[in-house]
């Protein structure tokens, strides 16, 4: 039976490697450094080109793909990220109320800090969200993301 | 056919009073019983979006299905574009919001713009700003999507053969700056023609311009009530435009201005006149209207005379003679004698009574009432604006009910002599410049005046338009313009109050603002923006606190520098101060059985400055429920008499201009009276400024002799009332009774019903449950909910054509019902009522769904999830308020771009084949929810606020919890004026209605 709508290990390829391992990982950089604002909206704000400026102007400069990015800044061109984490567009997900009702992020993105490229590891299928939502005794009318 | 109802009204018993919603259901034609009865219009229509029948493609489907394999689970990719410099105090998602204005003619609003990401979306009253604090009107909400609109200039260009050719701001200044040197060299005329505005810094900027080109600027618009402004200066001399306290008045008597539509304030009036008729708190006003058009404000009147157009300056001078002769005043009594409410009925025929028992009624209500003039350029409007002034003061109204204190100090336009003085300059070739901004004469001034040729005699026109108008194409060289919302700018609309425009988002195309060119062309160094700074900082602000700071100003959105006395009743005019012989030139009183031809400025167009707005053009117009085009409205004994029915095409012929239109019949219209509104143009409806007379060298929009032609063609007229059947249920629908009657019984009007058992558990509501309530007796019915729930759920404009077929798309409606005793259909009572979806405890929709995409939520909302709908339109069928709305054709593929950007991100825009209908703003209610969880506190009343209610002027709308504790929607549901629609069909709508009050 071909489960519709199952997208775990989407792992898709980036404009730019970026690697959460080294990052998030290695360097240990809290996820809500670059993921601004994701206490305060709806989404999860990929982050904007200035944050990663801020160390990328003087750190791994001879990396081809650190004057990738310098050189996109500059011409003031975005970098086109891949969406990974992709919910169909009649659902209205919130991360703000998730984030003040404390989970962490890897409950739902997994141990984001050990990939080296972005993939999916849950379903995010409705399944998944309401069987937590059921659990912790969050709301699950249907008006609460459906709207 | 199974048993037909033969009389769709019903008498009731006790007062003989019959309901109905158009002429066609009261008449009960053929056609009108062979569409009612039917939920949808047949044939099925073809959809023009896909090339295929809907069973055609089942049929491919069918036979592809079967050679499909294994379903595909890639999804389409999906790209995050991050921002390269993430602006600070943005976060994406998070709506931001700033303070500005908008102003509409005679009319000036302080707004809040919520913007997403950048662009705005959604337009809302600024509530502390005392201007317009409760909301704002249909045509404010509306002026979002000009903002949008395709069809906006693009680039700044040269005009060849009435064609634009696009160039560039810099050979375009250059070619202006090179005309204006030379002009000025030789002494030649240059001259600006600007429209109507209140704002001190373009005064500014005009000013420099006319110093460093010794040249001068007219500000004149058609609309704008000029003669209000020439009527002061005789009758008390001083040039300025009054404001009024409804909300004070007891009596009030109006000649036709539509003063709760479109006209001075009418957001404002709106707030004043609904609050003084608060009958819960025992107040009650009473207002008369003479109207030879019918208005949305007419509608409200307590009494309503029917004029013919073109007599109102009697009957205003009648009841000047009156007031005069009832309060000793001889010399003026004298001087209009032949004006004795007598002779009006017997040389034209007007009832005497009305006039004397009006008159009575204002005399009585000494200091208490308000007397309002006619609409714009009314036959004799100078003088009628001068009697009315003349009873007011007379009556010690001045001060009280209105105001001549607030005037602002610049805010008036020239003369229409001055006017006139322009064009004879122009006509003589002696003005080598012209520069037109914010103006489009060519499309509203009187064919007499010849604009277009006088234009041709201009070495230089220029244009600064943000559309290609009739002006326009007659010009050189067109400069586009900004929006409001991407622009700077003040406004000055009373005295001490100064309100700030700010620019939420960058210029979409090349425009300009028309101040930022006159500044650019002067030689100036600065731009509009520092020029507003500058003139705030040095000149505003110290009028107000030497402590404001600009950013203060700004994040309020206004200055006050009158605050303490803006409820002064400081009395500039009065009765010592009225000059008598300001009466002067009075007309002859006479009149012809012949037609008589109104034009008035519609509540949806105005004057025609955005008459290619489509949610303006599909908003149904409050008297007439027509959309998309204008009529030529007539009595039904007149049509009747001519042999005409709805729809007939007739030629309306004056003696200088004819034009084809549809017939409309509407009732309350005077038998000899026409009535016509402006404008409209082509494609969508017809022009008819040149109607407009121009006798003794004043534009005059009624009072003008025309006929009718029949041309034998008929046309569909797009109404959108007139779908559906009353059946026998009028007085479960809409309840109303008199002052006296409810002050003997609190619950008069209402019809009672029997307690109904119910087939299914009652549900428990814990927690919050939303509730409505919607007083008709504070509905004016103005429509600006209308457009605000357009604007805020995303709702598609349909067309025309599918207006016709009845699926139009916004989700609440304004009924507009008729009432009146058996035979006199004339002149009856009219009724507006907002509906939505009521949300029904007991849906029938919800039973019906074989998706189960419409559901009851814990918090007591009939929901809508529109991906589970599969457009069986039952629950459609069930509905028997009908209010569920069905998306037959993909309406997103006809919005072109940039309209886009004004659909609202937090709502899902509905695909082709999807049921919708009012969710009671579902996502204002999960934002403020949110909000309420994330800061750990319980929501307050009032914070949730439903788009139709934040915008409703009368403050008719209320949304809350019933669950909550001393909320004011709980309150007012349990008032004693309280029902429910179609309450024995025990859907059990949460929805509360509140009686309508008349003063009879």
């Amino acid at each position: 039976m071909v489960k519709l709508g199952d997208n775990t290990g989407y792992a898709p390829k980036q404009p730019i490697p970026f690697s959460h391992k080294l990052h998030a990982g290695d360097n240990q950089i809290p996820c809500q450094y670059c993921h601004v604002g994701v206490d305060k909206s709806k989404h999860a704000v990929v982050p904007a080109m200035n944050i990663c400026m801020n160390c990328h102007q003087v750190v791994k400069l001879d990396s081809p793909y650190i004057q990738k990015l310098r050189d996109m800044y500059a011409n003031g061109q975005p970098l086109e990220w891949i969406k990974v984490h992709d919910l169909p567009d009649h659902v209205r997900f919130t991360h703000e109320r998730h984030i003040a009702a404390g989970l962490d992020c890897t409950q739902c993105h997994g141990d984001v800090g050990s990939m080296e490229r972005v993939s999916q590891v849950k379903t995010l299928q409705m399944g998944f969200c309401i069987d937590c939502h059921r659990e912790k005794n969050a709301p699950t009318h249907c008006e609460s993301c459906h709207y | 056919m199974l048993q037909r109802i033969v009389k769709a009204v019903i008498i009731n018993m006790k007062k003989n009073v019959t309901f109905w919603k158009s002429i066609e259901e009261l008449e009960q034609t053929a056609e009108f019983e062979a569409r009612t009865g039917k939920e949808f219009a047949e044939p099925p229509q073809k959809a023009e979006m896909s090339g295929m029948e809907r069973r055609d493609f089942l049929k491919v489907m069918a036979a592809s299905i079967a050679m499909a394999g294994a379903a595909c689970t890639r999804r389409p990719v999906e790209k995050i574009m991050p921002y390269i410099n993430k602006p600070e105090g943005v976060i994406p998602g998070v709506p931001v919001w700033y303070a500005s204005s908008f102003e509409d003619g005679s009319s000036s609003y302080a707004v809040l713009v919520r913007t997403r990401e950048g662009r705005p979306v959604k337009l809302e009253p600024n509530v502390d700003a005392p201007l317009n604090a409760t909301g704002l009107s249909a045509r404010a909400q509306a002026s979002l999507l000009d903002l949008y609109h395709p069809d906006r200039i693009k680039a700044p260009s040269f005009v060849q053969n009435g064609t634009l050719k696009e160039s560039n701001w810099e050979d375009l200044d250059k070619h202006i700056i090179a005309k204006l040197d030379a002009v000025k060299k030789t002494g030649g005329k240059i001259r600006v023609l600007t429209g109507v505005s209140s704002s001190p810094t373009t005064q500014k900027v005009l000013r420099s311009f006319e110093n460093t080109y010794n040249a001068a600027s007219i500000s004149y618009d058609s609309v704008f009530p000029n003669e209000m402004v020439e009527a002061a200066k005789l009758s008390y001399g001083k040039s300025l435009l009054p404001r009024y306290r409804f909300e004070e008045a007891k009596v009030i008597v109006s000649f036709g201005a539509d003063f709760l539509g479109n006209w001075m304030n009418p957001v404002r009036n709106m707030a004043g006149f609904s609050e003084g008729r608060n009958v819960d708190a025992g107040k009650m006003s009473r207002f008369i209207a003479f109207e030879s058009v019918p208005t949305v404000t007419g509608t409200n009147a307590d009494m309503f005379v029917p004029v013919k157009a073109g007599d109102e300056i009697f009957v205003a001078l009648s009841l000047a003679y009156e007031v005069a002769r009832r309060t000793g005043n001889a010399s003026v009594a004298s001087s209009l004698r032949s004006y004795a409410p007598e002779k009006l009925e017997s040389k034209i025929n007007f009832p005497a009574s009305h006039i004397v028992e009006t008159a009575e009624e204002l005399v009585a209500s000494r200091g208490t009432g308000l007397v309002v003039g006619a609409n714009p350029n009314a036959k004799d409007a100078v003088l009628l604006q001068v009697a009315v002034n003349f009873i007011n003061s007379t009556l010690a109204n001045d001060g009280v009910t209105l105001d001549w204190t607030l005037a602002p100090r610049d805010y008036v336009g020239s003369s229409f002599e001055e006017l006139k003085h322009l064009v004879a300059e122009m006509h003589a070739g002696e003005v080598e410049v012209l520069i037109v901004a914010d103006a489009d004469p060519l499309f509203t001034l009187p064919a007499e005046l010849n604009c277009e040729e006088a234009l041709k005699k201009v070495g230089l026109v220029i244009s600064c338009a943000d559309y290609f108008t009739a002006t326009s194409a007659q010009s050189h060289v067109v400069c586009p313009g900004t929006h409001y919302l991407e622009a700077w700018g003040d406004a000055n609309p009373e005295r001490g109050l100064y309100t700030l425009v700010q620019p939420v988002i960058a210029p979409l195309h090349q425009g300009r603002s028309c101040q930022d060119s006159l500044l650019h062309w002067s030689g100036s160094e600065s731009n509009y923006h520092e020029v507003l700074k500058h003139n705030w900082k040095s000149e505003v602000l110290p009028r107000v606190s030497s402590s404001l700071s600009w950013k203060d100003a700004l994040k309020m959105g206004f200055v006050d520098a009158f605050a303490s006395k803006r409820n002064d009743h400081g009395r500039i005019a009065s009765a010592e101060t009225f000059n008598p012989s300001a009466l002067k030139n009075l007309p002859q009183l006479s009149s012809s059985a012949e037609l008589s031809l109104a034009l008035y400025p519609s509540l949806s167009l105005y004057d025609g400055r955005n008459n290619t707005n489509s949610w303006l053009l599909e908003l149904p117009d409050p008297v007439t429920k027509l959309t998309w085009e204008n009529v030529v409205s007539l009595s039904l004994a007149t049509a009747t008499k001519l042999s005409l029915r709805e729809g007939d095409v007739v030629k309306v012929k004056s003696e200088t201009f004819s034009a084809e239109l549809p017939v409309h019949i509407q009732p309350k219209l005077h038998d000899a009276t026409a009535a016509v509104a402006l404008g409209f143009a082509a494609p969508h409806g017809m022009q008819v400024y040149p109607f407009q007379s121009y006798a003794h060298q004043t534009p005059s929009w009624n009072g003008i002799k025309v006929e009718l032609e029949k041309t034998g063609k008929t046309a569909l007229l797009a109404c959108t009332q007139g779908h559906h059947e009353l059946e026998n249920r009028a007085h479960d629908i809409f309840s109303d009774a008199t002052w006296k009657e409810f002050q003997h019984n609190p619950h008069a009007g209402i019809k009672k019903h029997a307690e109904l058992p119910s087939m299914w558990e009652e549900r428990k509501y814990e927690g919050h449950r939303w509730g409505m309530v919607i007083d008709t007796n504070a509905c004016t019915g103005c429509s600006a909910c209308v457009v605000a729930c357009q604007a805020e759920n995303n709702i598609p404009v349909v067309g025309k054509e599918q207006v016709i077929r009845g699926r139009e798309m916004h989700w609440i409606r304004i009924d507009r019902y008729y009432s009146s005793e058996k035979g006199k259909t004339a002149n009856p009572n009219v009724s507006h009522q907002p509906m939505t979806c009521q949300q029904c405890s007991n849906a029938p929709c919800e039973t019906v769904c074989p998706t189960l995409a419409t559901f009851h939520s814990d918090d007591g909302l009939n929901m809508m999830s529109y991906n589970r709908c599969v457009g069986t339109r039952y629950c459609a069928n069930n509905c028997p308020y009908k209010v569920r709305r069905f998306n037959f054709f993909e309406q997103t593929l006809s919005i072109k771009e940039p309209m886009n950007q004004v659909l609202n991100p937090d709502i899902t825009t509905r695909s082709r084949g999807v049921m919708e209908k009012c969710t009671f703003c579902i996502q204002r209610i999960q934002e403020k929810r949110n909000d309420a969880i994330i800061e750990k506190r319980e929501l307050k009343d009032g914070e949730i606020k439903t788009a139709c209610q934040q915008t409703c002027p009368a403050q008719a709308i209320t949304f809350g919890d019933l669950n909550m504790k001393e909320s004011q929607v709980a309150k007012m549901a349990a008032s004693q004026r309280g029902y429910h629609v179609l309450a024995e069909l025990n859907t059990r709508p949460v929805v509360t209605y509140l009686t309508k009050i008349r003063n009879v």
